[in-house]
This record gives C-alpha cells, structure tokens and sequence, in this order.
C-alpha cells in the first residue's frame, strides 16, 4: 500500500512545474501579439534588414556617434584627436583610451564607426584595436567590410540600408535630432558606419531583430495559442488545489509546523524568501554582451524561481487552512479574539460586570467627548452606544427573568419544563443547562415512583384474581354445607366461623385492590357537577335501615341552599358509603350521629360525627394507616381499608379528608372547593 | 327442564353451580375448556343459557363468546375473577348477557340464572303487552297500571303504594336524572321542604325488590349527587 503512487499529488507537482512555462509562454505571446511594431512588415514577410524599426535603430545609432563626437571636440583640446595623432599615437593616453570606452559602453553596440573631422583633419572610431596598428584605411576596410553599411562622404550618402538613403533618411521618424541631421549637411564630418554582420553586442537591433524574428514565426499560431493556455492555466489551478496537502502516507490533508503559525506569519516568511528571489532579479544591470546577457538572464530566473517557491509555499500553506477549516483560526486576529475570550470566560461574572461597566464608562465618555466638540456624529455613536447597551442588558434580563420563571415552575411541581439554552446568553447557558438537568431529574424520579406504584397495583390485582378462583369453592361450599342438615352445636359454629371469614377474605381481595389503585391514581375520574345536599340525603337514605337496625339516630344539618361541589359521583359515593358503615359498625348503639354540611368562603365541608363504641386509644396517624382499625380486635367485618381508601379517594378528586378524636368523639370532615 | 352448559377450568366451581342450579330443576351440561363448550353446543341445540368463565385454558370466554354468537342467540352469563369496570365492559360487549363476578353470591347466580332463562323463554308474550297505553316498561321491567302490577324478568313484584308511585313516575321519565326533590313534587304533588330522606329510603326499598344485586342495579340507578333514574333499556 506504501508504494501507492499519490495522484493528486503528483498531478500537483507537475502542475506546479507546467503553471509558470505556461504563463511564461502567455506572457511572451501576448507580449508578441500587442507588439505595435512592423505588423505591416511581418505581414508583407519581409526581412529585418528592411524594416523601419531596423532602419531608426540604425540611424538613432548613427545620431548617437556624431553627438558623441561633437561632445568629445568640444571638451577637449583639438589635437589630440589629429588624424596623424591617431595613427602615429594610437590610444596610448589612458584618460582618452578610457573617454573613447565610456562612448564605446555606453552606446556598446552593434554599430562600428568612423568619423573624419574634415576641418581638423581628426578622425573618432568606436573600434578600440584597430587604431593602433591600423591606418585610416584599415579601419574603413574593416567597417566596409560588413553587409550593411553607411557612409557620408563629400554630401553623398552611400548606403546598402535603402530606408536611409539620401531620399529616404529625412523621413525617419524615430530618435532623429534636427541638430544631428544639420551636422552631417554641414559636410564637416566623413563618417563611414557599418552593422556588424553577426550582431554581436546585446543592443536595440540585436534585440529587435530577436524580436522580430519571433514574433513573425510566432503571430500565426498566437491567436489560437492564447485561448488554449488561459484554458490550460485555470485548468491547473483546480488540480493543483486538489492536490495540495495530500500525501502518500495516509488519508487526508496532512498539516505541518509551517501550517500551524499564524497566517501572517507565514506570509512574512514568505514575503521574506519573495524579497530574496526580487533581490536576485534587481541585482542584474549591464547585460550588454551575450554572455553577461545570459549570465543575468541566469540570475533573473533564479530570483524568479525563489519568488515562485516564495508563493508556492504561501499558496499551499493557505489552502491546507482553508481545506481544514483553519484558516481563520490561525489568523493573528482570531488569535487575539480567542485570547479576549478566554480572558472572559475565566473572569467571574462579578468582575466580567465591572468590566463591562468600565468599558461603558469609558465608551461614553468617548461619545460625549465626540458630541462636545462635534455635534451630529456624537449623537448618532452616543444613540447608538446606549441601543447597545440596552440590547446587552435586556438580552441579559430577559434570560435571568426566564430562568427565574422556570425555577419557580419547577418550584410548584412542573417537572416536564424546560429551558431553551439557545435562547440565553453565553453566560447563563451553564446555568439554564443545569436546571433543564434538575428538571429531568425530578421528572424521572417522579416518573419512577408513579411506575413503582402502578406495578405494584398491578401485582395486587393479579394476586387477588389468584385468590378470588379458591375463595368462589371455599364459599359456595361453606354455604352448601350450611345447607346439609349438619348436626352438633359445635359443628354449626365452626361453620358460621368460615363463612364469616370466608366472606371477610372475600371483603379484603376486593378493598385491597380498591385501596392500591386509589393511592397509586390508577383511577379514572368522571368530575361532574355534585349536589352535596341531594348527596348526603340519598346516602343517608340507603344507611337508614343499617342505622336502625344499630338504634342510631342520623341529625343532618343542611344549608339553606343547595352546594355544589366538582367531584366523581362514584367515587363521592364510595367515600360516603365506607364512612358510613364505619358509623353503622363501630358507633356506640343508641347515641346520635350528627351529620353537617357546612359552607365555608370557597369550601365545602362535610362533617360526620359520632361516639365511638370502644375505647379510641390510637392517634389519628396510626388510625390512617392501612390495616388499622380503631378498635383492638379483628373479628368483625371489614378490612380496615375503609379510612385508608376514603382518603386516596378524596386527594384523588382534589378534597380534603381529616379526622378529629377527641375522647370518644370521632369526627371526619371532607372538603371540597366550592362549585357555583 | 331447561339445559343449562356450566364452562369453567375449575371443576369445583362447575361442581358447585352444578349442585344449586339441580336443585332449581335444571339439567346441568359441564365444559372445562372454550373447545368442549363449542362441541357439546354442536352436539346439542337444546340448550336455553350457557355460564361462561373468561379465564380458561385453549379457548378463553371472550372468544368462546364471540364463536357462539356467530350462529346463536341463547343468553351467555360471564363468570370471571375479573372485576374491573373494563373487563365487564369487554364482556358484555363481546356477546355475554349478563356479568358476575367471583366469589359470587350463590343466590345471586341463581336468580340471574332464573333471570336469563324467563327472558328468553317467554320473550314472545311480551311484545304483546306493550301496546296496552296503560303499560309502562323498561327491558324486561313492566308496570301495569291498570292492575298496578310491575313485573321484572316475567316475575311478578310486590311493592307499597308509595313504592309504586315513584317507580312508575321514574319509569314513564325512563333514562331523565331526577332529583330527591323533582320525585317528591312530581309524587306526593306537593312542595318539598327539602330535608327529607324518604325518598332515597324508598328507592333503596325499590332497588332491594326488583333488583338481583342491589348494589349493582340493572333498572334504577343512583346517580349520587345528583339523583335517580330508570335506565332505558328499550
């Protein structure tokens, strides 16, 4: 797998090598194609000998060695430059050799004169050797002996270079100096000037003719050429970007320390190495020998290549950033931001509000300052400092007030609220989170408990399913036997004993299911509206007969009107029903039993009391209790549910359901929220 | 003599009503499974009631129950240890007639028994009655005001004048709430004084007369804290 050649990555490298040839090449092209010069020329296919731009090079070179003749005659004494002198002395004097090598550099060049001062009969050349050993002559041999030539001798031109001919050298348009033209009509000068056949100096014809050259073998295909490289370069910009960060080694982009500075720092480092490669190309001057020509072409192209290197890296450094999402992490000026924050996060909110207060402080003392010394523009920063500062508070007041209101819900029992975080502020996130936390808490621990109770109620029942099949046989048979004409006192006793228990057991399964549904809830509530006096008559209407039997007599006090109450009329009737057969079992026989209904402001209470037959020797806590019955033995009827389930039932229709002992007075009173 | 089919999983169970329905006169059949009632049904088509368990091995009550009704209209009493509001409700919506629950008060299987098999002996006669303008009825609750006899499940009831008056009042208004005070106006047509509790004595007395199980009445029905009324079953 390790030998696994990485596409991208190679595509990016030679994309990376192809990129600047190919700009180099559009840039030469275009170069070529928005060159002015001898489009007419290229066109006609002619040679660069014929061309104008040769033939104003020429001449400005011509113009060029008669100034400097002229500068040379008036700055010095005349007889130095004497025709004699020249050919008996040649250059010995260092200081002239030297003067002649300034003209001669500075206008280094492709073009060889000589020029004869007709009047003093000196002669000036920009050919350094051949004055020495050379006659006159010999010089203007060796200029004549070149293809192109120009020369001006007793007012004639004679010439190889058409364009400069006597009829056509006044219509040279570059470079050419009236001044210079009226020399060479003055007939003061011989001159006699070649080009050197092989170009050999660096100079404007040379360059021109390079020029020339290619644009003529190149102009044809540029047109098409153009288009295909713009194409081809933004081609490779995709490539390049797919490719860069991609290694061999594993899967996705792979960062280095160079990726992991600051953005800016890395594009000093980069600028840094750019400044060395522009220093390189600036270095170059005085390319004006084919050699020094190529050696600073050399140099140029390094400084280049290194400037190139320079972007490559900042280029590739930027992209990995933006293909990890780091980019803007990495700036100078998240850095500080992240720092700011950091800064924030760690301050308690007490000093974070100070703080802010300062800053308030300080951010208006800057306004008024503005609005002081200028007016508009210090009311709008001042307005707008204070809508700030009223968004920051407000937005802070509004999240304070929200969690206040939630804890209060919680406070009363609405577990299932919760807060958005999103909607608080930064600072209060923490806080809203840890409540929302709580809340889920409670909820499930409520939850739990409410499951705990149904499971349990479920239990029961199912056990008391499990009992009521045995106890059907148990009593259908107690009571057959009953039937059979059993002999013996003892005999019927015993039976009478399993019948009453029987009956008892039966009573129990039935409570005890009532009793576990009515305090788990697992009950369905139909709330209607319920007549407390029509309630208590029909009630007591069904206990007469009971209450006879016991010589109770029942006082009801009613209201002078009729009360309602919101409750179940099944459920109202249960708590009724137990209460009263509680009066009917343990009631002292012959006592009264005084029911009343009382109205309070917004309740209404039933109150049931009466005298108890036994001893009340148990507080009401035990009394509440399941199982418990007021009196110490347990062989009458009855489950000692009865309290326990009239109570459920009650809190479970939203009442009231409290027992008083006072001696042998037992006394219960069932409220209700009063119903219109 | 009326067939009476007995299904429960519990032999004893069977055994016992087996003993109290014999000595009512009837000819018990006994099933100990959903599946043995359905052959024994196919078996023989002179059966007048079948006591039906719910919880019972390979074919439970319910769906016994539903099989039956299928093809059959013979009366169907539920017998279950199940006595929670909804398991009644799915009971007598899935066929059953009538709805006891263990341990259950032999007396009381048996007049539901008697019940049943009145009504659906003698269901052809009472249409008859109805036309008469002097008839009131709910179900099989019938009040005769021309001979001021009242009838329930074909069995004649023996009740006080006073008795009378409100149950026939309660019945004329079949399935209208009315309060202690409403039946006192309407029955003595005089204006009550509100504290009196004659009333739901009465009722009680009533509900004790016509009712099998008058803590579960089947016709008058107390609506606590509100009133009484005769169920309309019509």
């Amino acid at each position: 797998m390790n030998k696994k050649i990485c596409w991208p990555r190679v595509l990016k490298n030679i994309s990376y090598v192809l990129f600047p040839i190919f700009l180099t090449i559009l840039v030469l092209l275009i170069v070529c194609l928005s060159y002015p010069l001898e489009r007419h020329a290229i066109k006609e296919g002619l040679d660069y000998y014929e061309t104008n731009t040769f033939a104003e090079n020429y001449a400005l070179e011509i113009f060029s060695s008669l100034n400097a003749v002229t500068f040379l005659k008036d700055n010095n004494d005349g007889d130095i430059f004497s025709y004699e002198y020249i050919q008996t002395e040649g250059l010995e004097n260092d200081d002239e050799a030297n003067e002649l090598n300034y003209y001669y550099e500075y206008y280094g060049n492709n073009v060889i004169w000589l020029i004869i001062d007709n009047n003093t009969k000196k002669a000036y050349t920009n050919l350094e050797y051949s004055l020495e050993t050379s006659s006159i002559q010999n010089i203007k041999d060796t200029i004549m002996q070149n293809q192109r030539y120009w020369n001006y001798e007793n007012g004639i031109i004679e010439t190889t270079v058409n364009k400069l001919n006597n009829d056509n050298i006044e219509y040279i348009e570059s470079g050419l100096r009236q001044e210079s033209f009226e020399t060479i009509e003055s007939n003061t000068y011989t001159i006699y000037t070649a080009v050197l056949d092989d170009l050999e100096y660096v100079d404007n014809i040379a360059m021109n003719r390079v020029l020339y050259n290619t644009l003529s073998s190149v102009s044809q295909q540029a047109v098409f050429a153009i288009p295909f490289l713009i194409i081809l370069i933004i081609a490779l910009v995709p490539i390049i970007i797919v490719g860069v960060g991609r290694t061999r080694k594993q899967e996705g982009i792979k960062l280095n320390w160079y990726d992991k500075i600051l953005v800016e720092i890395a594009a000093f480092i980069s600028m840094f190495i750019g400044a060395i490669g522009a220093c390189f190309t600036i270095s170059v001057s005085g390319m004006n020998t084919m050699t020094s020509f190529v050696l600073g072409i050399s140099v140029i192209c390094v400084g280049i290549f290194i400037m190139y290197l320079a972007c490559i890296l900042f280029f590739e450094t930027v992209v990995k950033r933006l293909k990890t999402h780091t980019f803007i992490k990495t700036t100078f000026i998240y850095w500080i931001y992240d720092k700011i924050r950091g800064f924030l996060k760690d301050i308690k909110i007490t000093k974070k509000l100070v703080l802010y207060f300062i800053l308030f402080i300080l951010a208006n003392l800057v306004c008024f300052g503005i609005l002081w010394s200028n007016g508009f523009p210090g009311f709008v920063l001042t307005v707008l400092l204070y809508g700030v500062t009223y968004s920051f508070l407000s937005k802070r007041i509004k999240s304070y007030a929200k969690i206040s209101e939630t804890v209060h819900e919680l406070y009363n029992g609405n577990t299932e609220i919760e807060i958005d975080e999103n909607q608080m502020v930064k600072e209060m996130q923490e806080t809203a989170k840890e409540i929302n936390d709580i809340a889920g808490g409670l909820s499930n621990a409520i939850e739990e408990k409410l499951k705990s109770e149904r499971l349990k109620t479920e239990l029961i029942t199912n056990v008391s399913h499990d009992i009521k099949t045995p106890l059907t046989s148990i009593i259908n048979y107690v009571d057959l036997l009953k039937k059979e004409n059993i002999q013996g006192e003892k005999a019927i006793e015993y039976l009478n004993i399993l019948d009453s228990k029987s009956q008892r057991l039966k009573k129990l399964t039935e409570d005890l299911v009532e009793a576990s549904k009515a305090s788990s809830g697992a009950i369905k509530l139909n709330m209607e509206r319920l007549n407390v006096n029509e309630l208590i008559k029909q009630v007591s209407g069904e206990f007469e007969d009971k209450f006879k039997v016991h010589n109770l007599e029942e006082i009801i006090a009613f209201p002078e009107n009729d009360v309602y109450i919101n409750a179940d009329s099944r459920y109202m009737y249960r708590v009724l029903e137990n209460m009263y057969s509680n009066i009917s079992k343990y009631a002292m026989e012959g006592t009264r039993v005084y029911t009343d209904i009382l109205q309070k402001d917004n309740t209404i209470s039933i109150e049931l009391k009466n005298v108890s037959k036994q001893k009340l020797n148990i507080s009401v806590d035990e009394l509440m209790q399941r199982f418990v019955r007021g009196e110490a033995s347990r062989n009458t009827e009855g489950s000692g549910l009865g309290l326990s389930i009239a109570r459920s039932l009650t809190e479970l229709q939203g009442g009231q359901f409290n027992i008083y002992l006072d001696g042998d007075l037992f006394k219960v009173t069932i409220e209700f929220e009063k119903m219109n | 003599m009326y067939n009476i089919l007995v299904c429960d999983d519990d032999k004893e169970i069977v055994k016992a009503i087996e003993i109290y329905l014999s000595k009512e006169g009837y000819n018990i059949l006994k099933a100990y499974d959903g599946m043995e009632a359905l052959e024994i049904l196919k078996k023989n088509s002179d059966i007048q009631l079948i006591i039906l368990d719910i919880m019972m091995p390979k074919l439970d009550g319910i769906e016994t129950a539903n099989i039956i009704r299928k093809d059959k209209s013979i009366p169907i009493i539920m017998l279950s240890a199940k006595s929670e509001d909804y398991d009644k409700i799915a009971g007598l919506n899935n066929g059953a007639d009538d709805y006891v629950t263990k341990p259950f008060n032999p007396l009381e299987l048996i007049a539901r028994v008697n019940s049943q098999i009145r009504r659906y002996t003698s269901l052809g006669s009472m249409v008859k009655k109805e036309k008469d303008d002097n008839i009131y009825k709910s179900g099989d609750l019938i009040i005769n005001d021309s001979t001021k006899t009242v009838e329930v499940d074909g069995k004649e009831v023996k009740l006080t004048p006073t008795e009378y008056n409100i149950l026939k009042f309660l019945t004329k208004n079949k399935g209208v709430v009315y309060s202690i005070e409403q039946i006192y106006e309407n029955v003595w047509e005089e204006e009550s004084y509100g504290a009196e509790n004659i009333i739901a004595v009465h009722i009680r007395h009533i509900r004790e007369k016509i009712e099998i199980n008058p803590r579960e009445p089947k016709y008058l029905k107390v609506i606590w804290g509100i009133g009484y009324k005769i169920e309309n079953l019509d």
